[in-house]
């Protein structure tokens, strides 16, 4: 079963700084997948980490990157599509705080 | 204790699921797997290059829905395999590729014959995996098949070492468990509601217009796309990879629409007041403009892939999907609309701008006689000749787009072109696929001169096995969809186009075996291409040889919308597209 991936709150074109936080299945190769959606595109990864969390078949992946809202909304596409991406969130960072924070998707494990 | 190899189990694995054909080609690292096929009853069919043999595992599985397999050794020969792979991956093809590669211990060492076969290929696949152990092996297999046949298909790679497929492990086999490929047959609450909503704003509509995609071919849709069509009484129009998911004869049907589409088709996109598409992802060479693609209209989207809701185009409303079961849902709560005017106004401009295929020369003289023939006559007299029910695979460039338009698809998996990807060289080793697939079809490759000598090699493959494929080679002795781009946008400097020292392609089909027949004048084609249709002792290629100064019209620069349409070759200087290629 599928889980609609709703659209992309983020409407302007200004440039962010996006945090996102993927729950991923541990298995090889995987920080080269989600990596290279961001290269192929030219997009710049700011920070980028890998670890267990809790379950040892999961691990959290958290990065960031600057860009703009519909760069996000295409990297977050091509990221829920990848088979070892459990669930996807996206943060906007704000001077102030995380000031939105929603769910780019959820896939039920086939 | 029944002791199995990698290999061995490699292979049960494959037999367990079904796969009768693997298309490949052997090398040192994959040496212990072909040895274990040396037993199997899956049939190898060995290609001339893996490149080849990709296009024909593609082939098969299009023209069949099954997975398409191949076998590969390691370094060159799985690296001649990323062409087919963005070519599947772009056209959601189900295929699973196997590589042999070093001995687990080298990698990395640069080994002999040793490619970083996972890193090369992680852009173009579904999902891939080294597998590093022999109880990886089943597993792996397993899930590799239900990725690459489930939801939205695609391909997926397998890299097995060496030492690997040679470890033995006890094995006994398994059944297999009834979930591959299984489609969710009930929707859920909010998918009911999103059919329901679809199908509210299609009640509110006038002019409506179904777009038909590759998905309704792969869900199996087109019995309900034809239900919806007649009753709405809809016009409908598909892309490149939907030829077949309505049949483009019947009355309802405007054609191909797109960059190459006919004229009446992409009007009603300029005029309807509601789009739906059912399986197609609004490629850029649909939309022409994204700003100003369908500008009148409420835009509704069917895909099984919610990555692409709302990627190029923000649909009104959508669901994400089977096909099938979605329409089936719409059916219920839709019945006839007043689209009477509509269809008049759609069936006058078609009048008034029909896809013709003029003759060349067709002013002087007597037409027909010993006059020149271009690609399209060609090919509208090969759509003539042949069954209804052929399957057609083309290769890329200017035939492709004329076969489009002037070789109607009446049913579903009977149009193979490679469309996301445009990959010169499908042609004929997909056709071979098919063949394979469909030992009972008349298959017919539409190639140009430029992608058959890419792949001609492949000749021998479908000699050997006497597949009665009817390799219609259309021959301007150039490259000509970019000579058309170069004639159009940089005044006809005309760079690297131009084919010289093309063989004599019936003596090259002669050295092969392979009967061959030759067009270069008009009175010459149904003649011919009657006697090939007929011709089925083993394959045979068919020289045509057409006018060079040829160009594809309609044509929507890319960039433009299809308010900006061209149709027939312009008086002044088209200004450079705006879009890419």
């Amino acid at each position: 079963m599928m889980t609609k991936v709703t659209g992309s709150p983020f409407l302007n074109v200004r440039e962010q700084l996006f945090s996102l936080h993927l729950s991923v299945r541990r298995e090889l190769g995987i920080i080269a997948r989600v990596a290279i959606i961001f290269s192929r595109r030219g997009l710049d990864i700011a920070s980028f980490s890998l670890e267990e969390a809790g379950q040892k078949e999961f691990s959290r992946i958290t990065l960031r990157f600057h860009g703009n809202s519909a760069q996000l909304d295409s990297v977050c596409r091509d990221l829920v599509k990848l088979v070892d991406v459990e669930r996807l969130t996206v943060d906007e960072w704000n001077e102030s705080d995380i000031s939105s924070q929603f769910d780019y998707g959820q896939r039920a494990l086939t | 204790m029944t002791l199995r190899s990698g290999a061995e189990i490699l292979i049960k694995e494959l037999e367990l699921l079904g796969v009768t054909h693997i298309f490949g080609y052997p090398g040192g690292a994959a040496i212990n797997i072909f040895d274990a096929l040396y037993d199997s009853p899956i049939e190898l069919i060995l290609a001339r290059h893996e490149q080849g043999a990709t296009h024909m595992a593609d082939g098969y599985a299009r023209a069949s829905g099954k997975l398409g397999v191949v076998l590969v050794t390691s370094g060159p020969g799985a690296l001649n395999t990323v062409t087919g792979l963005l070519t599947a991956k772009m056209d959601s093809v189900p295929l699973l590729v196997i590589s042999g590669q070093t001995n687990s211990g080298n990698l990395g060492k640069d080994a002999f014959q040793e490619a970083d076969v996972f890193g090369v290929t992680l852009p173009l696949v579904k999902h891939s995996r080294l597998i590093l152990s022999v109880d990886d092996i089943a597993p792996s297999v397993r899930r590799a098949y239900q990725i690459a046949t489930s939801l939205r298909p695609g391909p997926v790679v397998l890299d097995l070492p060496k030492d690997i497929s040679a470890a033995k492990i006890d094995y006994v086999p398994s059944s297999l468990a009834k979930e591959d490929a299984a489609v969710a047959a009930d929707l859920s609450p909010q998918q009911i509601l999103a059919c329901q909503k679809i199908a509210s704003l299609i009640m509110a509509s006038q002019r409506p217009l179904l777009l038909v995609g590759h998905g309704t071919m792969i869900s199996g849709a087109s019995p309900e796309v034809a239900r919806l069509a007649e009753t709405l009484q809809s016009p409908v129009t598909n892309t490149l990879l939907g030829k077949g998911g309505f049949p483009e004869q019947h009355p309802l049907s405007l054609g191909m629409l797109g960059m190459h589409g006919n004229a009446y088709a992409n009007y009603a996109t300029t005029r309807c007041d509601l789009i739906l598409s059912i399986g197609s992802r609004f490629d850029d060479r649909i939309n022409g403009c994204n700003e100003r693609f369908c500008s009148l209209a409420k835009k509704l989207h069917i895909d099984i892939d919610p990555g692409e809701i709302g990627r190029v185009v923000q649909p009104d409303a959508a669901v994400c999907a089977d096909a099938k079961v979605a329409l089936r849902e719409i059916l219920r709560h839709v019945g006839p609309l007043p689209t009477v005017e509509w269809l008049r106004e759609l069936r006058e401009y078609r009048e008034s701008h029909p896809l013709r295929c003029d003759s060349a020369y067709s002013a002087a003289g007597t037409p027909g006689v010993g006059l020149p023939v271009r690609a399209a006559q060609v090919l509208q007299s090969m759509y003539e000749a042949a069954p209804r029910e052929a399957v057609v695979t083309t290769d890329v460039g200017q035939h492709q787009m004329w076969a489009a338009q002037f070789m109607l698809t009446k049913a579903p998996r009977t149009w193979l072109s490679s469309g996301g990807a445009g990959t010169m060289g499908f042609g004929l080793p997909a056709a071979i696929g098919v063949q394979f697939a469909r030992p009972e079809a008349t298959v017919i490759a539409v190639v140009g001169d430029g992608g058959f000598q890419m792949v001609q090699a492949e000749l021998a493959t479908a000699a050997i096995h006497r597949l009665p494929i009817k390799i219609l080679i259309i021959d301007n002795q150039c490259l000509g969809m970019v000579r058309q781009w170069q004639e159009l946008f940089y005044h006809n400097r005309l760079s690297s186009v131009l084919l010289e020292g093309n063989p004599d392609f019936l003596a090259l089909g002669a050295a092969y075996g392979i009967k061959g027949f030759y067009i270069e004048q008009q009175d010459q084609m149904q003649a011919m291409l009657q006697e090939a249709l007929a011709y089925d002792a083993g394959p045979c290629l068919i020289h045509a040889r057409v006018i060079s100064e040829d160009n594809v019209w309609p044509m929507i620069p890319a960039g433009r919308s299809a308010e900006d349409i061209v149709l027939s070759p312009p008086a002044v200087a088209l200004p450079m597209p705006t879009g890419s290629t």
